[in-house]
């Protein structure tokens, strides 16, 4: 234990200004020093690069380098994904035949009262027919389908990588859609072949929407722990669990009616401007493997 | 110090493919925020072995760009935050580390992992300032179950890369 105790004392002095300063005296430190500030000095060139838009090619070519070995990875990582679901499910097959039953006749009654039934149901004729066009009231919808070729590496970002890009017709700002009408998150940099898209359980993201039944609007953001969040709900609306909240169309690229959850807790106080509630999403966004995108246009 | 080399051949191939693992397959199979960062894992065994050539601060370079491509926030944070790791240490191995399985390899790997972590929370909470505080715990278990990883895998992954220099 002492011995430990003792490592532990001279890890940390060796940590201390005096001792490095000792170390620049060593050629070998000296040189790496040099070669990380000259890395560090490419890494500031790199920033200005990247902000003036510069980078967006090499961007881009890297990711067309990378695609063809992610999609090899990404299919042995479905077969593993639908390995491992249909041992779990196997054990739970009795129990979610009988959830889901019930599910879907309560969904079933819920979308047959509701106005937005019917972006519902071009959504799911999507899914039969990808390259139709569908407008109504002079907005018209078209949609995409799209590979996920990568995924955000890091522990704080919410970020996925699509196979389709600039030259696909893909746009900053459109919205990405999963299977059943669930808003995954939009485009934030489209490159010629590939496009990054910011989920929304991002921190950075923020959708205008609007509860179905109760029609109170706010806005949703996300968060790196809590997941959703419906905010900015004037104390005046009403809030309740297990009403869906879907997107409000107010936002130009993204249109009205896309599910993005249900409503889970509400937060209310009353010595507070505005209300909130917690929403449970309805995916796993880590398993997301293909995405509708969603162009809206006159 | 410790007289040793990377193997190149092994570590270059081992890189590439952690990387595409990393961008594909370990975001998947990970709750979120609880993704362990094997590609720094590995860069840091490679910083252990005091090389004589600067290759493992190029390859860091190389990684981080790779991941500032493929992760959303600011461009650049990713570079720094591994090339700063990566420095630590390769700092702290060269003063300390006497031979190459010893405690101070758990010692050091750990406090790089932690500059690593400590970094990317200070950048997370410039961010989302509420949401780190608000959830201190659960970033406290993030690092914590980094540093696991990274001792089950350091020793591995050192012995796989290592080889001594004749003279």
């Amino acid at each position: 234990m002492k011995k430990l105790l003792n490592r532990v004392i001279v890890f940390f002095q060796s940590i201390f200004l005096f001792q490095i300063y000792l170390d620049i005296m060593n050629k070998d430190i000296i040189k790496k020093i040099q070669v990380n500030f000259f890395l560090l000095v490419v890494i500031v060139l790199l920033i200005f690069l990247n902000n003036s838009g510069y980078l967006n090619k090499t961007k881009n070519l890297i990711v067309l380098l990378i695609s063809p070995v992610e999609k090899i990875f990404q299919t042995s990582s479905k077969n593993i994904n639908d390995f491992f679901y249909t041992i779990e499910s196997i054990n739970n097959l009795k129990n979610q035949n009988i959830e889901l039953k019930n599910e879907n006749l309560r969904l079933g009654y819920e979308i047959s009262e509701l106005k937005e039934v019917q972006i519902e149901n071009k959504i799911l004729r999507k899914h039969f027919a990808f390259s139709e066009n569908s407008c109504d009231d002079g907005i018209c919808i078209e949609w995409k389908l799209a590979d996920v070729i990568g995924r955000d590496p890091s522990n704080f970002g919410k970020y996925i990588f699509i196979d389709l890009g600039i030259k696909d017709g893909i746009q900053e700002g459109q919205s990405a859609v999963a299977s059943g009408g669930l808003l995954i998150g939009k485009i934030v940099e489209a490159y010629e072949n590939s496009s990054k898209i910011m989920l929304i359980t991002d921190p950075s993201s923020s959708i205008n929407s609007i509860t179905q039944t109760s029609r109170a609007n706010g806005i949703v953001t996300g968060s790196y722990a809590t997941g959703l969040k419906l905010e900015m709900i004037n104390q005046s609306d009403e809030l309740m669990v297990d009403d869906l909240v879907i997107t409000s169309g107010i936002e130009e690229k993204i249109p009205k009616g896309l599910i993005i959850g249900r409503i889970m807790n509400i937060e209310e106080f009353a010595n507070q401007v505005f209300k909130s509630a917690e929403i449970n999403v309805f995916i796993d966004f880590n398993r997301v493997e293909k995405v509708f995108i969603v162009r809206k246009y006159d | 110090m410790i007289n040793g080399k990377i193997k190149n051949y092994i570590f270059i191939p081992l890189l590439i493919v952690f990387l595409i693992l990393q961008i594909t397959f370990i975001p998947q199979y990970f709750p979120d925020n609880f993704i362990p960062n094997i590609v720094l894992m590995l860069l840091l065994a490679g910083s252990v072995i005091n090389n004589k050539s600067s290759n493992i601060f190029y390859f860091a370079f190389f990684c981080g760009f790779i991941f500032d491509v493929f992760s959303g926030g600011y461009f650049g944070t990713a570079l720094v935050i591994i090339l700063i790791s990566v420095f630590v240490s390769y700092y702290l191995s060269h003063i300390l580390l006497k031979e190459l399985f010893s405690y101070n390899l758990l010692l050091i790997s750990t406090f790089s992992i932690l500059v690593y972590n400590i970094i990317s929370i200070f950048l997370v909470s410039i961010n989302d300032f509420q949401q780190v505080f608000y959830n201190a715990e659960q970033f406290f278990f993030i690092i914590i179950f980094q540093i696991v990883c990274m001792l089950v895998l350091i020793y591995p992954l050192t012995y796989i890369i290592f080889s001594k220099n004749e003279k």
